[in-house]
């Protein structure tokens, strides 16, 4: 039986990766394990594995694309003959196919601006949507879990914009930190190192890093008056930590913002394009350099202005979140 | 019963209860008329002997279930005017704090299980009062009131095998007003309705319900040997409902005639004939009863007149007695 | 600890209640030397007489009117009604006598009794003898409602249902009679209205009531290996219901799906997830869904009869669309 090559999830935040190269063609003999092709993640670039022996068949995505996370991108059949059948499966490289059961996947929409706009009288000819698909509404009511719209409401995030970022409905708590398209936003903030250095020295125990983590999680839950927050603390070494960590058995709820501390570094800022909230900590001359990536359809500007304030005080006076 | 003394008493008290329950539906129906009384009701006027002859023939401790026809059984088992039309205008001093009404006024504390408004429905709950004192070897004496239109039910025939079969003190007491509702009793029942209860091998009497004594003494008898272990029994009495069959009923001659209504009245109207007999016995005069009468008038009106200033449950009731939570 | 079937685990609570009150008896039909067609009743009238071991004659009504009468003037009845399906047979004096009369006698009178009888399908009887029909019972005010889980559950709730001075109904599931579970020696009780967690959870709440109790902790397990961690809850009384620790854990999970062998249309799973749709709606990140029986009559035939009834395979399956985020019933 044919198997699938899906672009693989590769971070806590990652919703889409650039192949930056096949390492094997069509029809090329491949050995489960052996690297197939090449991605480009917002943090690194990395080799994909097959997952099953057989020959490399239907390529569907060229190198340079942009590929949705969970997109099948080829497919590896068992024997040399079956790879001419799917060669013709090959389809233009960024456009997303939809599986048979109409499951909305997230797309990676080469005119963004059409979905924003487009309704049943506006929707161009050449762009037929599959009938079987669920339904897309791209106007009238946002389909979100009530504990989105909750959120939403809280943290001032406008669903409909989510949706027209073209996140997927309906949309879910997991997904208030995500949007699809759209550009990312940065907030830079510097502050003075003094206090938090002096506490580091005098502290053995403390981690820096947990240290920022927890100021991150302290200003959340201020400006946006919730009780629980989850950070992802993404680690050069491309690992990922939560925060607070899970207990024993459970897999960790969806983390709101990304944390990634480069204070161990010559870097100042790190501003993914790939989506979500990150917020950076770099160290310069005797201060940090905090640097705040967001989307506005996710996090509105003003959220963004308080909640790096807020992360900024406390990397400046650390006392007073540990009171 | 031996001496003439007690059994002027006994009399009298007879003679009152029934007057007593006349004055209740007199009241009632008026109540009714007037627009002051909640929801509807069904009279008893016209049945008193059968309640009375049947409920003096009883202990405190013996049991009744009652029916939608209620009223007559409930003063009959000693209860009070005060808490009945309070019951009967859903106040909060009424026998059930103004939850039950007319087709559930009960005064439990002298054994009335409770009036029915499911037609044939207390029939289970009397005989398993039965089962209950017979298991635990109590003497107490339970009598389910009922009317002919009841013994269409299949319940009745379920309870009365088992009755039989375990020999429960129980006595059936069928209320033939001649009437199912608004259906010619005739109609209804196939065959004769003591022959129902013989079937089981049911001792059953047909005896005149217009005639108390009558109905006093075939019920005294019959506890006695029920108290022995000689149960069940049957009784139909024999007997007519004045008003229609609830008190809206007012147009009814599609079923029975004027005629018939004032003959019952007039000729074998249970408050009249025992007056008469009463007087004609020289064991009260017609002062005497008239006296009696007035009294119970009185107090019938005073507590109405009690009932309708009475208060309504507060509305922190509407969820108490759900349940029996012991705390 | 000794394990005990659940079958036994009722006999023992009626034993031991019927020694400890000489106003507990037992009627019903063929509850004397048969012992019930599920043999639950063994033994019991040789030690306590046939005068506490009643055998009726089959007057469903009758012998539940009866039992009425007898609580009503002082005694405790246990009521064994052979088949759930006859409730039908005994709803006027279930429902319009003993259920009310407390309430219409302004508290003045009370109904201890117990009705005890059955539910569950698949055991190839067809549509009168298969019925779970418990939601029917719950529906009426001044009736509790319990429904054990297994022998432990069986015995508890059955020695607290014979002390209630109100009329309960307990539905045991038929095809778990000969379950066992452990069961302590010495007494216990399990209160009303306090529901048991049998299994804790982060990603979906699943509450099963009865034999739906394995059936999601099976669904719970399938759901482990593909690293969704499910809480499982069984309500162990739907009247009174333990509100407090369903919403409680709902409120963390954010999702639930509710198990019951009852048909589905208006029925225990729908009373349920309204309750969480009503009071935990904004801690919801995906539809409630109900998991009933199918609204057919049961099927006789097992190639129909096993896709009635809520099965672990399909209770893992809406679990993960659920916690997949899918669009389920959108418009």
């Amino acid at each position: 039986m044919p198997s699938e090559v899906k672009m693989p999830q590769l971070g806590m935040n990652q919703d889409s990766a650039v192949i930056v190269a096949w390492l094997k063609a069509s029809g090329d003999k491949v050995t489960r394990g052996e690297p197939i092709f090449e991605v480009e993640t917002d943090k690194a670039t990395m080799e994909v594995e097959a997952t099953s022996d057989g020959y490399l068949a239907g390529i569907r995505a060229e190198e340079g694309a942009d590929i949705p996370v969970g997109d099948i991108i080829a497919m590896i059949v068992e024997t040399a003959d079956e790879v001419a059948e799917h060669a013709s499966a090959s389809v233009e490289t960024t456009e997303t196919s939809k599986s048979a059961e109409g499951e909305v996947e997230p797309e990676a929409k080469p005119e963004p601006e059409a979905a924003v706009t487009k309704t049943e009288e506006t929707v161009p000819n050449e762009s037929v949507e599959t009938p079987a698909a669920a339904p897309r509404a791209t106007s009238g009511p946002v389909l979100a879990s009530p504990l989105a719209k909750r959120l939403a409401k809280e943290r001032g995030v406008d669903l409909a914009a989510l949706r027209a970022s073209g996140l997927p409905e309906p949309i879910h708590a997991a997904d208030l930190s995500r949007s699809v398209a759209g550009g990312q936003s940065q907030l830079s903030a510097r502050v003075v190192a003094d206090a938090l250095a002096a506490l580091l020295q005098r502290s053995q125990n403390a981690d820096r890093t947990t240290l920022l983590a927890a100021f991150t999680a302290g200003a959340w839950r201020q400006v946006f008056d919730t009780v629980d927050v989850t950070i992802a603390i993404r680690g050069l070494d491309g690992a990922t930590a939560q925060y607070p960590a899970p207990r024993d058995g459970e897999t960790g709820t969806a983390a709101a913002i990304s944390l990634v501390d480069l204070c161990d570094t010559r870097l100042q800022a790190y501003a993914p394009a790939g989506g979500g909230i990150t917020i950076s900590v770099g160290e310069g001359d005797s201060h940090f350099a905090l640097t705040l990536s967001f989307n506005e359809a996710s996090l509105p500007m003003p959220h963004a202005i308080t909640l790096l304030d807020a992360i900024a005080a406390r990397v400046e006076d650390p006392i007073r979140q540990l009171i | 019963m031996a001496d003439a003394k007690t059994n002027t008493e006994d009399y009298l008290q007879m003679y009152r209860q029934m007057v007593r329950i006349r004055a209740f539906e007199d009241n009632a129906n008026q109540l009714y008329l007037d627009a002051k009384m909640p929801g509807l009701t069904h009279m008893y006027s016209g049945e008193e002997a059968v309640a009375v002859g049947i409920c003096e023939a009883l202990e405190v401790t013996d049991k009744i279930t009652s029916t939608h026809r209620g009223h007559g059984h409930c003063v009959a088992k000693g209860a009070a005017f005060k808490e009945m039309f309070c019951e009967l205008l859903g106040k909060e001093e009424g026998y059930c704090r103004g939850k039950g009404g007319s087709m559930h006024i009960a005064d439990q504390s002298n054994g009335n299980l409770g009036a029915n408004a499911i037609v044939g429905g207390s029939m289970g709950i009397a005989t398993g009062s039965a089962l209950r004192a017979k298991m635990q070897g109590s003497d107490d004496v339970t009598v389910c009131f009922f009317g002919d239109g009841a013994t269409a039910q299949g319940l009745m025939y379920e309870v009365m095998n088992m009755a039989a079969l375990w020999k429960l003190p129980v006595i059936y007491a069928c209320e033939n007003n001649g009437y199912s509702e608004y259906t010619k009793t005739d109609e209804i029942a196939a065959g004769e309705i003591t022959a129902r209860a013989e079937a089981f091998g049911i001792e059953a009497h047909q005896v005149d319900g217009q005639d108390v004594l009558a109905v006093n003494k075939l019920t005294t008898d019959l506890v006695q040997r029920a108290r022995k272990g000689e149960g069940p029994f049957f009784i139909e009495l024999m007997t007519y409902r004045y008003h229609g069959h609830h008190v809206g009923d007012i147009n009814r001659t599609y079923y029975r005639t004027k005629d018939e209504e004032a003959e019952w009245k007039t000729k074998r109207d249970p408050i009249k004939l025992f007056g008469d007999w009463l007087t004609s016995e020289g064991i009260a005069s017609e002062d005497d009863l008239a006296a009696l009468g007035e009294g119970v008038r009185q107090e019938a009106a005073d507590a109405v007149t009690y009932a309708l200033a009475a208060p309504y449950p507060d509305g922190s009731e509407v969820d108490m007695h759900v349940f029996l939570e012991k705390t | 600890m000794r394990s005990i079937t659940l079958s036994q685990a009722v006999n023992e609570a009626i034993a031991e209640e019927m020694r400890r009150d000489e106003t507990v008896f037992l009627i019903g039909e063929d509850v004397a030397e048969a012992g019930t067609p599920f043999k639950v009743t063994s033994g019991l009238v040789e030690e306590f007489g046939t005068g506490r071991v009643i055998d009726t004659p089959i007057a469903e009504q009758g012998f539940m009117g009866l039992a009425v009468g007898a609580a009503m003037t002082g005694a405790r009845p246990i009521v064994d009604l052979m088949f759930g399906d006859f409730l039908f047979l005994v709803m006027d004096q279930l429902c319009n006598q003993a259920a009310k009369t407390h309430y219409m006698s302004g508290g003045k009178l009370n109904v201890p009794l117990v009705l005890r009888t059955n539910l569950g399908a698949t055991r190839r009887s067809a549509a009168q003898h298969s019925q779970s029909l418990h939601a029917l019972v719950a529906h009426i005010p001044g009736l509790k409602v319990a429904m054990p889980s297994s022998a432990y559950e069986a015995k508890g709730l059955m020695k607290t249902a014979i002390r209630d001075d109100n009329p309960v109904v307990i539905f045991e599931d038929k095809l778990m009679y000969q379950d066992k579970a452990e069961v302590p020696e010495d007494e216990y009780l399990i209160p009303f209205g306090e529901a048991k967690v049998l299994r804790e959870g982060r990603d979906v709440t699943l509450i099963g009531t009865s034999s739906m109790r394995q059936v999601c902790e099976a669904a719970a397990a399938m759901l482990e290996a593909d690293g969704i961690s499910a809480e499982v809850i069984d309500p162990r009384t739907i009247s009174p219901l333990d509100e407090a620790t369903i919403l409680g854990s709902v409120k963390k999970t954010t999702r639930a799906i509710v198990v019951d062998e009852g048909h589905q249309n208006f029925g225990t799973t729908a009373e349920i997830a309204a309750r969480i749709s009503e009071k935990a709606f904004y801690h919801l990140d995906a539809p409630v869904i109900r998991m009933g029986a199918m609204d057919v009559p049961i099927p006789f035939s097992p190639a129909l009869e096993d896709l009635t009834v809520p099965t672990a395979e399909k209770v893992a399956e809406n679990a993960r669309r659920l916690v997949a985020g899918e669009l389920i019933h959108a418009l």
